[in-house]
């Protein structure tokens, strides 16, 4: 079963990590301005959200592709570009609800999150474990034991 | 992510005598084995014990 | 290329900006942050000026690996003239400012003369711009930062900024980025505020070359793994900072009423586990994986619904035994307003403490306070106090002068009480019981200090073998060396050699946490190295990197010996060695220093450093460590 990578919001400590190995991986260069995660911070709250692909399964990005550039792939799930496709008439930026789908100036072309092929780097090196890689049909779990754990010690069930 | 090293695990260190030794578990409270002193006990995760502090009342005092 | 950041030369009188390239031969004998900094600083900055006037010089730098896989690679340093102590004015900060003005495209700045009218620099992709900021000046921090961003349209934009203390020139006003990572000590707040600079911003998206950019990350990964694994990491993962009390305080290493006592019983309210109930989770800087400080929402009590940021060890300290208070929630706000205002927590709580031991004594009275009732453990004053001293009024106006400023103000019998070094406070740990804390505090460049020369880890008994593998690298050390912390032989090398080592961090703009100071198993010199050379691409040994470590040190004395400090300086006041410790475990009650052991300690680890006995660098250091042209030109 395809992988996702599964964002806990309340667990991101802000450090921005995976912007900067996300650029490194990808570019070579440290620059969190080429990576394809954010880390968005509303400082006066303390309230730091991981933005990402959400590799759609109806992408808007993929509706709105005049040259049928954008598709998802069978196997890993993950909505790919084709850059011989590809004419970078940036509607898929426009398109993508959150920001997803982004402009590198430096390789002039579009670039998103490609889940690393399979290992991301962002999910390596998130040590507040607010960014993991899981199977995604089983993803919603961990949260409903995490859930169903606050019930149940509130009934004294479990200590 | 988060284990201790495995040989030290649910151990504390006492900070009179220096000992190692291991607090009941989920203990709040510890002697240290070695010098005697008490100890209270808090847990920044659910198997690694901490000293918090001594228990005031039975710190030693001078003559 | 990796090393392709700028220098900016600013002069805020004509408004000049002069950008250069840095030369390769200036990092390989700086590398850059505090190292660079002092090289710059040294130069261009001519003894004996005002450090309130517009002839003291202000260097700003990210460290030569900040903003990239070096962990925690997020610090700014700021250098200067210091208005506190008339020496060294030297400060470190966290957060994520400096990784931003590196992706700016520049390392370091150096910024002259005075401002007419308060101004702000805008620093963008290789551009930097000098802004009207009248209408930032009056804002506290938070505010100023929030304005920037919203006046230029770009949430992603960082800054520093000084507080209503900086404007009001008191004289350990701080610089704050973000909500609570503080450039503290010494003053440079104040530096900032009389060149009318109320803020910088940067914005960058140049990204940083790396040398071997899989072999880095793949180093990171390994690492962090080894930082987060350790028990020290974790504790400060959970809690930050303020786990050390659990530690000093049940031994007898605190200050409790400003140097009365050494540690007190009722500590239950103001222990770092009262932080859970306050806590909304944790933060880190950039890169770092430990995210020690704490986000929090007040949450009962006066202050309930106040968010902040921290709070760390000295604030729980100078929050809370030192004024006397076990309050957790005063600790909180205390942190909060502070930062807002832009005040050092460290140099304000002793302050404070060291009033509220004048009025205790009589020596002042409620005509000098205005009527405050300046009492140990007053918390509503202890707030007021940090009021008026951001605002220069009342009694506030007096301490915002500092330990010197105060004692030229008060009564003779004022000054022995007073608890600093060279004109700068001393964090309220206690240092009658341990030798090499308290040499480390009578030394440091910049005055009473705990962070650039602090062994830490002699607190641990660690075991002899322990202690030379350490110690004994990359420089080779056949002295004593001893596990017990109350002994005095031994602890000239250790304080040597943690200069040497937190001199190196700096240089490099990573976090001294994760680096061997409250734990042994961390970074050092050959991690350092080979981080370098990952990097940036430098090839330096452990022992180029010690060597950078040792020259840029002996700058930073030679620029406290131009300014007038001597041997009388490196010293402890009279308290330390005449008023035995009153309490806590028999390793530490009863202690003072001794006078003749200090002394002999003093003198050996002037030798270790290659310095006369009157602690002037000798003709022979200057030409081993390649100083001589640099000193000689002045």
């Amino acid at each position: 079963m395809a992988k996702m990578i599964l964002i806990d919001q309340q667990a991101c400590t802000g450090c921005r990590q995976c912007e900067l190995v996300c650029s490194i991986h990808h570019t070579g260069t440290a620059n969190p301005a080429r990576s394809r995660i954010s880390t968005i911070k509303w400082e006066s709250e303390g309230f730091y959200l991981p933005v990402v692909c959400q590799q759609c399964l109806e992408p808007a990005c993929a509706t709105v592709c005049p040259t049928n550039a954008i598709g998802k792939e069978a196997t890993t799930d993950r909505v790919v570009v084709d850059h011989d496709r590809c004419i970078g008439c940036k509607m898929c930026v426009m398109a993508c609800p959150f920001g997803a789908m982004g402009v590198d100036t430096h390789e002039s072309r579009v670039t998103k999150c490609d889940l690393c092929d399979g290992a991301p780097t962002c999910v390596r090196f998130c040590e507040a474990g607010a960014l993991t890689f899981v199977e995604a049909d089983v993803a919603h779990l961990a949260k409903q034991r995490a859930s169903g754990s606050r019930f149940a010690a509130l009934v004294g069930a479990h200590r | 992510m988060k284990a201790s090293p495995k040989s030290r695990e649910g151990q504390v260190r006492c900070l009179n005598c220096f000992e190692r030794f291991r607090p009941e578990k989920k203990a709040e409270r510890a002697t240290c084995p070695s010098c005697g002193i008490e100890w209270r006990i808090s847990y920044p995760y659910p198997t690694t014990p901490k000293i918090r502090g001594p228990v005031w009342d039975h710190y030693p005092t001078p003559e | 290329m990796a090393l392709n950041r700028k220098l900016a030369f600013i002069d805020l009188s004509s408004g000049e900006i002069e950008i250069s390239e840095i030369p390769r031969e200036l990092r390989e004998k700086y590398l850059g942050g505090r190292g660079l900094d002092i090289h710059l600083l040294f130069k261009h900055l001519e003894p004996g000026v005002d450090p309130l006037g517009p002839e003291n010089v202000c260097c700003i730098s990210a460290g030569i690996l900040v903003g990239t896989p070096a962990s925690a690679s997020a610090r700014t340093h700021i250098m200067a003239k210091s208005p506190l102590t008339g020496l060294l004015g030297s400060s470190n900060m966290g957060g994520f400012f400096a990784p931003e003005l590196r992706y700016a495209g520049f390392d370091h700045l150096v910024i002259r003369g005075q401002a007419e009218k308060p101004v702000c620099l805008w620093i963008h992709n290789g551009e930097i711009e000098i802004r009207d900021a009248a209408h930032l000046w009056g804002l506290d921090t938070f505010e100023t930062q929030e304005a920037i961003r919203d006046e230029l349209r770009d949430p992603e934009i960082k800054a520093l900024a000084i507080g209503v203390a900086g404007e009001n020139l008191v004289r350990f006003a701080n610089v704050v980025t973000g909500h609570k990572n503080a450039a503290g000590r010494t003053g440079m707040g104040a530096v900032l505020g009389s060149k009318n600079l109320k803020a910088i911003a940067a914005r960058g998206t140049m990204g940083i070359d790396l040398a071997q950019p899989r072999e880095a990350l793949e180093y990171d990964r390994e690492v962090c793994n080894q930082i987060a694994s350790t028990k020290f990491g974790q504790i400060m993962q959970r809690w930050g900072t303020m786990f050390i009390y659990g530690v000093t305080n049940s031994t007898g290493l605190v200050r409790v009423n400003n140097f009365q006592s050494n540690q007190h019983p009722d500590s239950e309210k103001i222990e770092c586990e009262n932080m859970d109930e306050h806590s909304t989770g944790t933060a880190g800087c950039f890169g770092c994986q430990l995210h020690c400080r704490h986000r929090y929402v007040i949450k009962d009590g006066k202050y309930a619904g106040t968010y902040g940021e921290g709070p760390e060890y000295t604030s729980q300290g100078a929050w809370g035994a030192e004024v006397g208070c076990r309050d957790f929630p005063t600790i909180l706000y205390g942190n909060h307003l502070v930062n807002k205002l832009g005040l050092d927590t460290l140099e304000t709580g002793s302050l404070i403490s060291w009033g509220m031991e004048l009025f205790e004594k009589g020596i002042i009275t409620k005509e000098d306070t205005g009527g405050l009732d300046l009492k140990f453990g007053n918390t509503d004053a202890v707030i007021e106090m940090i009021r008026q001293i951001a605002h220069r009024e009342g009694f506030g106006d007096v301490l915002a002068d500092g330990p010197k400023g105060a004692m030229e103000r008060l009564p003779a019998e004022a000054a022995p009480l007073c608890v600093h070094v060279k004109g700068m406070s001393n964090l309220h740990s206690d240092e009658r019981p341990t030798p090499s804390l308290a040499l480390g505090i009578a030394t440091a460049t910049r005055g009473s200090d705990h962070l650039r020369s602090r062994p830490a880890i002699d607190l641990y008994y660690l075991p002899e073998p322990l202690l030379r593998k350490i110690y004994g690298s990359p420089v080779p050390y056949d002295g004593p060396l001893t596990s017990d912390y109350g002994d005095y032989d031994g602890k000239a090398w250790m304080v040597f050699w943690q200069e040497m080592l937190y001199m190196a961090v700096d240089c490099l703009g990573v976090c001294k946490f994760h680096t061997i100071f409250l734990s042994p198993n961390m970074p050092a010199f050959d991690e350092f190295s080979k981080w370098l050379k990952l990097i940036p691409g430098l090839e330096m040994s452990p022992k180029d990197v010690w060597d950078v470590a040792e020259r840029a040190y002996n700058l930073e004395r030679l620029f406290n010996l131009r300014e007038g400090a001597t041997r009388k300086d490196d010293w402890l006041v009279d308290r330390y060695f005449d008023e035995p410790t009153p309490r806590g475990f028999d390793v530490v009650r009863n202690k003072t220093l001794d006078r003749d052991k200090f002394k002999a300690m003093l003198d050996e680890y002037y030798e270790l450093h290659g310095w006369d006995k009157k602690g002037r660098v000798t003709d022979e250091t200057l030409e081993r460590l390649d100083l001589a042209a640099a000193v000689g030109s002045n």
